[in-house]
């Protein structure tokens, strides 16, 4: 083939995928709008409590993973004492902390150690005790010391201790809503036609925002330079992105800061595989499997708009790149292993659309990213490029780029309005503007750095240090 | 006439919108052509070039520049206005709130309460304020929430009030609005002052299927009602409820102690919602006389009402026969009807036999329900317990250590 044409097929190639980029965009914030709509419509008069009085509620476990939280843990345990719902137990699992964490949580609650039965139903490392406390208090409080085997072990050795219908899988130290439990539980006691077998919520990013006992009282944009513009990326993410997948019942993730879950399918599934660093991921995907190929009934996965947990997000260079290296190796991983769904129609929506969007719309993004751009520049540098087209080209980019922020932006504020003011407002804007220039290259570069770990270096499991600085807590005065 | 203005209201919005996306594709059409007609007047493209033919897909990128950044200032503007629009709108709202409730709620607990005569003329003085549906919209819902946090005789007087509104109109104006929060603020009105006259509109609510989220609020608005004649028209008009819809009738039930339920014409339905339902009140109301049926429903091919016929027989269990029959449809049983089961085998006449059965449980369950069954024996003989926890079976250890440690 001449030279011509394989430059003529690769603008056609980067074209093509641009364009239907584009019309994915203009298609999710058109869903994403119609969906949140729908569920304000639902929410806004609508009082939670009142499922309390309800007659067949499902029990919940909110089993979180801890390893070495020892300067937050008893906060964040006591945020979650006070959530509203009846039937629920916390399930701290101690996942071989080397500080004191263990000791810290036996000590401030009265646990004691007790002969809780358990079964091995999802393989998980040794168990090396289960604590409860003796104050009734905290009696729905339960505590795992076990060997140190990762966030998706200590999971598993939740699931297998907990003896309810659903869990809460959560980051110990994320702040939940006090009616989180409620508004996730709905979906699950909602439906008529489907099976829930998940649910998930909006995080928000909890990063210089007040926090007094284990509450966000006050919602502040951050200042961190990095995590401003976290802020937008996790409005886009979840109120465009994930609010559209749902409507469509395509949603393959869940967050693994804040996702409930079936707990007996989970457990016929195998639990979370401690083989890959996207567990979250992993398990809705081979949740929807299993659906498909076993139960083959109608099924969904649940998405919340409501923001109901805030994580604290990297504010280093470091660290942001640490993360995103894991997301990317973590979602490749998981493609590569139910790469037969890719647009295989046994598996509905999910075969034909989900999971090829992420193959070549999240995986696949970045390396044609780069390759768009070094053939971009091979063209300007032979001058096969006509500038004036060009520019247009870049300026579409931007303002459509720019347009679907605001949107984001816009929803926020029709919606749950957390961020009030015009500063805000503002700030917000500007690092939308700043976001092409900055971090969308910045995020291009982690994403490449992910595939290349993933496929030509041994790191292919490691989470990195993931350092957090903590909740500036307040201390109550009364 | 009201009705029709906010029709009018609705159309108009819709139309808008449409004119709007109209004028962008025309405006789009006209920016790639050197000359465009409006009203009659021929006008010169400005942004047209006359030099160079341009290809016609580079004015469409143009143009489309031009309409997504001034999209972008103008959503900013209107995020911003909306954020404190929002903000001051909110503000007001709870100064509107409190002042008017502080007012009313004064008015209620003065000294000596309220008579009949100044009932009616405080409803005279409101009426004259309600000049629009927005202030009918702020006054009935100040009567709402004062209904709903009083009783006695200021819950009584906040119903004569709200009568003597003479609100029907505007409540059947909003049950026919297109907009859903109309229909939502009527639906809570009836709901919280049981007011009569709105079944047959709200039944038809109820009863249509496109909007699931409208079925669902009318059907718990029809749960506050005349709970005997609207489960009839429920089951006559063969209305489905879902589980949701099933809970917020038995939550409306019990927090109105409502008995006078027709157990036989829900148990008798093909509906499975009713039927559902039927079991759950039976079960909750201990109706022993329905025990033939719910022995039917064990066998239903709907895994809930299954499950919930069988706790039903579990609650119900009084003679050996029924302990019998217990146990014959364990096996059938989901999870949790097991449970129920096996706590049920707590009050059975023939000890031994009940012995038995939780042995096998603990020997062959799963172990949950090897919990739920020592739990039982523990209760019955605790000698039990410590016999079995010395078999080889390591599950069976752990699960009478378990029952068998008082701190848990």
């Amino acid at each position: 083939m001449e030279l011509n044409n394989w430059m003529d097929f690769l603008n056609i190639f980067f074209f093509v995928f641009a364009a239907t980029l584009f019309l994915i965009y203009l298609a999710t914030a058109g869903l994403s709008i119609m969906e949140v709509n729908k569920h304000l419509k639902k929410s806004r008069s609508f009082d939670y409590r009142m499922m309390l009085s309800f007659n067949r509620l499902p029990s919940v476990s909110i089993i979180a993973p801890a390893y070495n939280e020892e300067m937050t843990i008893i906060e964040n345990i006591k945020c979650l004492l006070a959530l509203q719902y009846l039937d629920y137990e916390i399930i701290i699992v101690n996942d071989g902390s080397k500080d004191n964490s263990l000791a810290k949580i036996i000590e401030h609650f009265n646990l004691t150690k007790v002969e809780r039965a358990y079964e091995l139903s999802v393989a998980c490392a040794p168990i090396r005790g289960i604590y409860q406390s003796v104050n009734q208090a905290y009696s729905n409080l339960l505590v795992i010391d076990k060997e140190n085997g990762g966030k998706a072990d200590a999971l598993n050795a939740g699931i297998n201790v907990s003896k309810k219908d659903l869990f809460l899988a959560i980051d110990v130290d994320c702040i939940i809503e006090p009616d989180a439990i409620l508004k996730m539980v709905k979906p699950f006691i909602e439906s008529n036609e489907h099976v829930v077998v998940a649910s998930g919520g909006v995080i928000r990013v909890a990063n210089s925002c007040e926090v007094v006992d284990g509450k966000i009282v006050k919602v502040n944009y951050p200042t961190n330079f990095w995590a401003k513009f976290q802020v937008m990326e996790y409005f886009r993410a979840f109120t465009l992105g994930r609010m559209a997948w749902s409507r469509l019942n395509g949603l393959l993730i869940i967050s693994g800061a804040f996702g409930m879950f079936d707990r007996r399918r989970v457990i016929k599934v195998g639990g979370y595989d401690k083989t890959t660093v996207g567990e979250d991921l992993e398990l809705v995907v081979r949740l929807r499997r299993y659906m498909h190929e076993v139960e083959k009934k109608k099924y969904r996965v649940a998405f919340i708009p409501d923001p109901l947990c805030w994580t604290e997000v990297p504010e280093s260079y470091k660290i942001l790149s640490r993360q995103r290296n894991r997301w990317t190796r973590g979602a490749i991983d998981t493609i590569r292993k139910h790469k037969r769904m890719f647009f295989n129609p046994t598996y509905g929506i999910t075969g034909m659309a989900s999971y090829p969007y992420w193959v070549i719309f999240e995986w696949l993004a970045p390396v044609i990213e780069l390759a768009g751009f070094l053939f971009l520049s091979y063209l300007v540098l032979i001058g096969g490029v006509n500038s004036r087209i060009l520019i247009l080209m870049l300026l579409f980019v931007m303002a459509f780029s720019v347009l679907f922020s605001t949107i984001a932006l816009f929803i926020e504020a029709y919606t749950y309005n957390k961020y009030r003011g015009v500063k805000y407002m503002l700030q917000a804007y500007l690092f939308i503007l700043l976001e092409m220039v900055v971090y969308q290259p910045a995020n291009m570069l982690f994403a490449l750095s992910g595939n290349y770990d993933f496929f030509f270096t041994k790191n292919k499991k490691g989470w990195g240090n993931m350092t957090r600085t903590g909740f500036a807590q307040k201390k109550q005065t009364n | 006439m009201r009705t029709i203005a906010i029709y009018a209201e609705y159309w108009v919005v819709r139309l808008l919108y449409l004119l709007l996306v109209l004028v962008l594709v025309y405006g789009c059409y006209c920016y790639s052509q050197p000359n465009f007609t409006i009203g009659g007047h021929i006008l010169h493209n400005e942004f047209y070039n006359d030099n160079v033919a341009l290809p016609m897909w580079l004015y469409y990128l143009e143009y489309s520049i031009f309409v997504l950044v001034i999209l972008g200032g103008l959503m900013l503007l209107i995020t911003i206005y909306y954020a404190l629009e929002k903000k001051r709108k909110e503000k007001i709202f709870r100064i509107n709130i409190n002042r008017d409730m502080d007012y009313l709620l004064a008015e209620l607990y003065r000294e000596g309460g309220l008579t009949e005569e100044d009932i009616r003329r405080k409803s005279f003085e409101l009426r004259k304020l309600m000049k629009n549906d927005f202030a009918r919209e702020h006054l009935t819902g100040i009567l709402r929430l004062i209904h709903r946090q009083t009783s006695g005789k200021a819950r009584m007087d906040t119903e004569l009030m709200m009568e003597a509104l003479y609100c029907e109109g505007f409540i059947r104006r909003y049950l026919r609005s297109p907009y859903y929060r109309h229909k939502k603020i009527a639906l809570n009105l009836i709901a919280e002052f049981r007011l009569q006259g709105y079944e047959k509109q709200v039944m038809k609510l109820a009863r249509q299927k496109r909007d699931t989220l409208l079925h669902s609020d009318a059907l718990a608005v029809l749960s506050r009602l005349n709970m005997r004649e609207i489960l009839l028209k429920l089951i006559e008009k063969k209305v489905t409820l879902s589980l949701w819809d099933v809970n917020v009738f038995i939550k409306n039930i019990e927090q109105d102690k409502v008995r006078n339920i027709p157990y036989a014409e829900l148990l008798s339905t093909d509906n499975g919602g009713m039927v559902l339902l039927g079991i759950m009140l039976a079960r909750l109301h201990g109706r022993k006389e329905f025990k033939q049926e719910m022995r039917r429903f064990t066998l239903h091919k709907n895994s809930t009402i299954k499950e919930e016929a069988v706790m039903a027989l579990a609650a119900f269990v009084e003679t050996q026969e029924d302990f019998e029959y217990l146990q014959g449809v364990y096996g059938l049983a989901t999870e949790k009807a097991r449970e129920e089961i096996i706590k049920a085998f707590k009050s059975c006449p023939d000890r031994e036999r009940a012995m038995r059965f939780l042995e096998w449980i603990t020997v062959n369950e799963p172990l949950i329900h090897k919990l739920n069954a020592l739990q039982v024996i523990l209760t019955m003989d605790v000698n039990r317990v410590i016999a079995l926890q010395k078999r080889e079976d390591p599950m069976i250890k752990m699960a009478c250590a378990q029952v068998l440690d008082i701190n848990i």
